[in-house]
């Protein structure tokens, strides 16, 4: 089927198995699943520019539903994610003005997937790494188990980062009851804009950094970063969609097909969460943005970009 | 033992069940969305992109929502039957 904003050919039972598998993942894990979405749009042959508008457009859609599900089981930090905007919406601007800029050189497929690429392959090795030693410690009953209600049956290899930005009071102070902390307004901009900028600049929500920085810097225990992530995610891509469609970089009939699968495998992910803890979590996120990153270099190659 | 492999059996037929139902819902609602808005949509995106963004935003808005509503029943009365 021939696309009319984007012309492209596809056929819509792709985008269906896609946005199926994405919306699987993505309940299951927390994020928006750019880290598959994108490369496999991609693979079938959308221009890099059109990949990051129409996924995060198609992230919109999913998150509402993901959203709504996560927060019915008390994973939701409202007040965080709302905080948070102040920061994510100047983020996603500047991404998304940055993908002009490349458009306009023409280097917008190359610069785009070398950065997704280099991106992923990071978060897949800190993760893999992290996770590891999250769960050797609790095998050899070491400490890292946090100790706040909130984050009561969690553990996290690398501590020093959160418990360091715990300790440094820049006012204003932010409570947050939910998440079981209280840190600095200035950290939780931080988090937002790099999450927003990310969210414009690579498409999706972002969710495969912001929630690695929720629970990492920010200190938020998994559950309630999954939950808080999909909330953030409604905000930053809704965001997106309108000004990425503004600046010619989205179709929306493809958002909506792919959305259609995408509905299903989000009820199947959110409910799968309940029977899994922190660290098995996070290790089995490890190996997917790795998967995303080699389908990105093999397209860019086939294309004759490297 | 045998009263839990039969209730994953129920749980499993349920799912697939559940699965062709909204597989042919979602299949009637995709033709009506190509054939209607396709090109609707691709004359707003070359006219009036502002239209076109608002649109956009409030078609996955819509979608999101209907299809949740939509999974759920889904969910409702398969899993009651199971």
């Amino acid at each position: 089927m021939r696309f009319l904003v984007s012309q492209v050919h596809i056929a819509p039972q792709w985008l269906v198995l896609i946005g199926f598998a994405v919306g699987t993942l993505g309940g299951f894990f927390g994020v928006g699943g750019s880290f598959l979405a994108g490369p496999a749009l991609y693979l079938l042959g959308l221009p890099m520019n059109y990949v990051v508008g129409t996924d995060v457009a198609h992230i919109v859609g999913k998150s509402v539903v993901a959203a709504k599900k996560h927060r019915a089981l008390g994973n939701v930090d409202i007040k965080l994610g709302l905080v948070m905007a102040f920061g994510t919406i100047p983020g996603v601007e500047l991404g998304a003005r940055l993908v002009q800029r490349l458009k306009a050189t023409k280097h917008a497929d190359l610069a785009l997937g070398l950065s997704f690429s280099i991106v992923l392959l990071a978060i897949s090795a800190f993760i893999l790494w992290e996770s590891l030693g999250a769960i050797r410690q609790k095998k050899s009953g070491l400490t890292g188990k946090i100790r706040t209600r909130a984050m009561k049956g969690d553990r996290l290899h690398f501590n020093s980062a959160w418990k360091w930005i715990h300790r440094v009071r820049v006012p204003p102070m932010i409570r947050l009851p939910i998440s079981g902390i209280e840190v600095s307004l200035w950290a939780i901009l931080a988090v937002a804009l790099a999450g927003g900028f990310f969210s414009g600049f690579l498409g999706g929500g972002a969710g495969y950094i912001r929630m690695p920085m929720f629970v990492y810097i920010l200190g938020v225990p998994t559950h309630v970063a999954i939950g808080t992530d999909l909330f953030e995610i409604i905000l930053s891509a809704g965001y997106g969609t309108v000004s990425h469609a503004l600046k010619g970089n989205v179709d929306i009939l493809i958002a909506l097909i792919m959305h259609t699968g995408a509905a299903l495998g989000a009820q199947i992910g959110a409910q799968a969460t309940e029977r899994f803890h922190g660290p098995k979590i996070r290790l089995a996120f490890a190996p997917l943005p790795l998967l995303g990153a080699a389908a990105l270099l093999f397209e860019l190659r086939r294309r004759g970009f490297l | 033992m045998a009263h839990s492999n039969k209730q994953a059996s129920l749980f499993g037929k349920a799912f697939w069940e559940e699965l062709a139902v909204y597989g042919i819902l979602v299949g009637a609602y995709l033709f009506f969305v190509l054939r209607i808005l396709d090109r609707p949509l691709a004359g707003l995106f070359h006219a009036h992109r502002a239209y076109y963004a608002a649109a956009a935003l409030l078609l996955i808005l819509f979608q999101g929502i209907a299809l949740d509503l939509l999974t759920t029943l889904l969910v409702r009365i398969f899993r009651r039957r199971s």
